[in-house]
């Protein structure tokens, strides 16, 4: 869902308004020495899913970047790959 | 001597960076992994400039047990460090919070570090280092990834 206005908010306020979901964000800020943990950005899109999201950033090529707030540290994912391939 | 570091993300107790791909592009060091993997939909990666695809299909393996996917190549820099057109396999993951899983393969001859007091992957690499660069080889009749000596690059 694309809000209204493109508000611009902290990471802690995203995370209070909008706790455990993907946001579409632009014009994030970033500290001087970390170019991943934004300090602030604008919100373009909520209530969407990371594949909706990923659709809009990369197949559709529209300026944003996703963020989820708080999902990290919940869930399990796999780990360990390795693989071979296999022509066809 | 050179030294790479990259933030980890947020207040992950893994370590996951920032790569250049795209913008909020996120990747997950995997120690145990051989192969980079994307984990979203194959359609988002096809849709990268920096990607390729081969037209092979990959058997996979890991821990949730086995899978398949499409082989892509692609090029990526971690900070200093340039892999070009290495191959990664499209598989998806539900419920990820990041789009690749980069292997320790891709560190081969390096030392690196994981602080997760500082939050902070380092890579350590001598001026004339060469990085591991994944190869693509047929070996009767199959095509296994492995880790090739290639130069170190730096980009500006």
């Amino acid at each position: 869902m694309e809000g209204s206005d493109h508000m611009r908010l902290s990471r802690e306020e995203m995370e209070k308004q909008y706790p455990n979901q993907w946001l579409g964000l632009k014009d994030a800020v970033y500290p001087e020495d970390d170019d991943i943990n934004f300090i602030s950005a604008e919100i373009v899109y909520s209530d969407e899913s990371i594949d909706q999201l990923l659709d809009r950033q990369l197949v559709r090529k529209e300026p944003i970047f996703t963020w989820c707030t708080g999902c990290d540290s919940t869930i399990p994912t796999v780990f360990g790959f390795n693989g071979y391939a296999i022509c066809n | 001597m050179q030294y790479v570091t990259k933030k980890m993300y947020g207040n992950s107790l893994r370590p996951i960076i920032e790569l250049d791909v795209f913008p909020g592009c996120l990747a997950m060091i995997d120690t145990g992994a051989e192969v980079p993997v994307w984990v979203q939909k194959e359609e988002q990666l096809a849709a990268l400039e920096s990607v390729s695809a081969t037209g092979i299909r990959s058997s996979i393996g890991g821990f949730g047990g086995a899978s398949e996917g499409s082989l892509y190549r692609i090029t990526l820099n971690i900070g200093q460090l340039h892999y070009h057109e290495i191959p990664i396999i499209a598989c998806p993951l539900k419920n990820t919070t990041y789009h690749i899983i980069i292997p320790a393969t891709m560190f081969d001859d390096m030392k690196y570090s994981i602080d997760n007091v500082r939050k902070e992957v380092v890579f350590e690499v001598e001026d004339d280092q060469l990085v591991g660069h994944l190869k693509l080889q047929g070996k009767g009749g199959n095509l296994h990834i492995f880790s090739q000596k290639a130069p170190h690059k730096q980009t500006a």
